[in-house]
This record gives structure tokens, sequence and C-alpha cells, in this order.
């Protein structure tokens, strides 16, 4: 059965004969549907016994579904015969399914928990460890498809990885990455920042300079999709977009290390002192919610403050890259409408939305002291 | 279909009746017509009988071939006459309908129709399967 996208153009060639001694005019009309859908008509003469190939350039229908296709054929203003194709049209999206993540680059692959400053109008900020990812898409399909994709660092479950009935299996997201919402408005000020799991690579190094995403318009250059930026993947191409990340700086916790040994301790100092260095005496105290640990012979502290990475954070990570949002246009005349600098335009072009798509990168990083 | 004298003698067989159906026929489409004989002389004879569409006596377009019939002294029978339509080369013509009856070769009578036989050609049209591009 022939299959084609809705709204797709193509051409019907049919080859007509007329089997009498008199040459006649006819009119043929192609329909589609259970309905008879008019879509394209010829007038032709045929004279006595001759054959004549016609095209009839056919925009597809619009829904999904099967067709069949009827040839209705006047002369004279009556209808002399009417034909049904003998295969059905297959009415459907292929873009459905294909859109492929093609490449996830991380660089450097080593990270450090690490807390670094950077200086705000507000004060100083606090970030982690620089890195660049970049993502490749590639769309086999022939209409441009628009993805907004997330990122998240964490752990393969092991089973099953990918989408099923919507949901992503296989993959648990950890909390590593920055999230930095700064306002600095004369209702509020603030530099928000915190660990978050997913990410979205927006604002491609800085205020989307040199960023590859941005706004959606359909074919007839009408604004789509809000006013969110989507990275944009051409008909049978792919396409790179790459950003300059930080992880949280939020890996790292308090801990107390051993001024003789160099041991972090875990739990009491005391009993650290009492098992590992007998006849070392120390005074521990507290106060006023501070708190130490000093050599009783006045020679200075028993421990001393250091940050860690936070139980988890060391190690090897992997990476998962999604596209939960991924689209493309359908044409549709009359879909819709919307409203553009405050006139009312009709839409032609309907959105679809395709499956999710999922890719991942075993020990992608690994996350050092 | 009423008839009349073409040419010929009357006297020696008469058609009492000739049925057919509607006087206009699609062309190349095969009808019947049915002639009732009457043999009115005392002695029964053989005859040879043939119905054409012609434009003129003789001129036979489309005949149902000959048809060789006895009728006996006094006696009458239907002979069917099959006749397939012209084809035409224009969309519509009209014929003479001649019924032509013979004895051992010789002529007796041909009558012809008062009404004549109108031929027309109904447009039609055949179709290859569809191919997409």
């Amino acid at each position: 059965m022939p299959q084609f996208e809705p709204g797709g153009v193509h051409g019907a060639t049919i080859t007509f004969s007329n089997p009498k001694s008199v040459g006649f005019d006819f009119e043929a009309i192609l329909c589609m549907g259970e309905g008879w859908e008019e879509k394209a008509s010829a007038s032709f003469h045929l004279d006595a016994g001759q054959s004549k190939p016609m095209t009839f350039q056919v925009t597809m229908p619009s829904t999904e579904g099967t067709y069949p296709v009827y040839i209705k054929v006047n002369s004279g203003g009556v209808v002399i015969a009417t034909f049904v194709g003998t295969e059905d049209i297959v009415i459907a999206s292929t873009a459905l399914v294909g859109l492929e993540i093609t490449g996830i680059n991380v660089s450097p692959t080593t990270l450090t928990a690490a807390r670094h400053e950077y200086e705000t109008s507000l004060g100083l900020g606090y970030w982690g460890d620089t890195f660049t990812i970049s993502i490749t898409f590639a769309n086999p399909f022939n209409s441009d498809v628009w993805v907004k994709p997330d990122y998240a660092f964490g752990k393969l479950a092991g089973g099953e990885f990918g989408f099923l009935e919507g949901e992503l299996q296989g993959f648990n997201a950890e909390e590593l990455l920055y999230f930095r919402l700064l306002l600095q408005s004369s209702a509020i000020e603030g530099d928000y920042s915190h660990a978050t799991s997913w990410q979205k690579p927006y604002d491609a190094r800085g205020q989307n300079t040199l960023s590859n995403m941005a706004f959606v318009y359909d074919p007839d250059g009408v604004p789509r999709a809000g006013d969110e930026r989507w990275i944009r993947i051409p008909a049978g191409g792919s396409i790179t977009t790459v950003k300059d990340a930080h992880l949280s700086s939020d890996l790292q916790v308090k801990a107390l290390q051993c001024t003789t040994c160099g041991e972090i301790i875990t739990g009491s100092v005391e009993e650290h002192y009492e098992s590992n260095h007998p006849g070392v005496e120390i005074t521990c105290w507290s106060w006023g919610g501070l708190s130490g640990c000093y050599f009783t012979d006045g020679s200075g502290e028993a421990v001393t403050t250091v940050y860690v990475p936070a139980e988890g954070v060391a190690g090897l990570h992997d990476l998962c890259v999604v596209a939960w949002n991924a689209i493309y246009f359908v044409y549709d005349p009359g879909c819709g409408q919307t409203r553009v600098g405050g006139q009312i335009v009709t839409l032609n072009w309907r959105l679809e939305e395709l499956v999710p798509v999922a890719a991942a990168v075993p020990d992608a990083i690994n996350i050092t002291g | 279909m009423n008839l009349s004298k073409a040419n010929g003698e009357d006297g020696h067989i008469e058609v009492r009746e000739l049925v057919m159906e509607d006087p206009d026929f699609e062309s190349e489409t095969s009808h019947v017509a049915h002639a009732l004989f009457h043999n009115p002389k005392t002695s029964s004879f053989d005859y040879e009988s043939e119905l054409y569409l012609g434009k003129t006596i003789g001129n036979k377009v489309v005949t149902s071939g000959v048809k060789a019939f006895s009728l006996p002294a006094g006696g009458s029978k239907t002979v069917d006459f099959s006749v397939n339509m012209p084809q035409l080369t224009i969309p519509d013509d009209s014929f003479h309908v001649y019924l032509e009856i013979k004895h051992l070769g010789t002529l007796l009578i041909t009558f012809i129709g008062t009404e004549d036989v109108g031929v027309f050609v109904t447009p039609a049209v055949e179709v290859t399967d569809i191919t997409w591009d």
C-alpha cells in the first residue's frame, strides 16, 4: 500500500482509454476517502480507441488514516464511470520514530567536587568544575524537527534503557549539575543557585552567543512553540549543540581530618585518638554551636576542618541525554489561528510531537576528591 | 413496427407483425426482432428471409443473415431475426429497417419499416491502475 506524509503532494498517473468508435471529451476526478473528497481533476479528449496517460497532482489528506482512491469520469456532464483503486493510500507520518542522538561528548572527563567562587553584583557566588558538553542529533526524516533536550549525570540502572509508555527507564539521575537563577530587579535580588539533576543545554556559551538554539517558525514564517528556544535539526541532516556547563557547587561536605595521621574522622574524635594514637591527650570542646579538639599539652589543634566529596559524588558517573520534546510540522491548511503582532493569522501547519528519544554514555565523567 | 412494401409483389407472403424493442439502440449491441409470417397461398412454400439495416434498399449495413423457413398453406409462423447494431464513427445515426423475403433465391418482396432505427454511441472509458510518485 502506498504510504505518504500528511499534506504531501504526489502525482497519480492513470492511463485512460476510449474503447468506443467515436471520440469524446472527458473530465476525470480523483477522489480520496469514504466521503469521495475531490482532490484533483483533469479534462481531456480521447479519439476513438485512443489511450492517454493523465497525471493528477494530489495533496494528501492532513489526517492520518487509510484512504480508498476513486476515479470518477464524466462526459457531457454525465457520470459515465467510476473506478476504485486496487490499493488504498495510507497517510501516516514517518517522522514518528527514528530521531537519533548520534553523539554525546563531555570534556574534560575527569572533574573534581571542588567549589569555585565567582563574583556577581550581588556578592560572591559559587559553582563547581566547568565542563563542556556537546550533543549531536540526526534527523532521518524529510521534514525539519525541533528538539528541546535535557541531560543529566547519574547511574544506568542496568536494565532496559529507553522510553516505556513515555517514561524514561533504566537511568537514575543524580543532582550533580549547577543551576543558577540570578535575579536582579527592583523587586527582588538574589543569586539562587542549587544542585539539579536534569538541565537543558540552553544559552550555549552564554546569552545565546554562538547558540544554535532558536525560536520555532512554521514554513509560513509564523512563530510557534512559544518563546522558548529549540534546536532545529534539518530534514535529513544533523546538528550539534554545545554548552559550557558547571557541576554543582554543593558536591562537598565538611569533615574533620586528624592532624596527627591525616585520616578523615567520621565518628568521635576522642575514639579515633584512643584507637589510633594512644597516649596522645586531647581535649574536645563545644560551645554555642562551635566545636573543636586540641592537644591537651597546648601544641595545637587535634583536628582540622576540610571539605570532602559528599557520599556518592566521587567516582564514575553515567550521562543521559533525552529529547523529551521533539516537534515537527504537518501541512494542515486552516488548522487553527494565532495572534502575531496583534493580527489574527490562520495557521496552515499543525505541530506534531515525536516520541521521545534517549541516549546514554556509561562512565562519562569521573569525579575525584 | 409497421411495414410497407419497398419493392417486389404483394400476395406471395404476408408479414402480419414485426415486433422489436425501442427503436433506439446502443451501437454494437445485439437485438432480436420477431416477425410473424403468413402464407396466403393454397400450397406450402419454402422461404428465405433476411432483416437488415441500411440507408437504402440493398445497402446492408448490418444484417441478421438469411433465415430459412417453411409455411404450410394458410399457415403462420414467427421467425426471430438477431441483428448487431452497427459500429458508428459519429455519436449517433439512423437506419431504415428492411425485411427481404425470397423463394428459391428469387426475391418475392422487400418490406421497409415505417419507423427508422436510431443508433447511438455512449461514451465509455477504461483505466489502468494508478501509479503514484
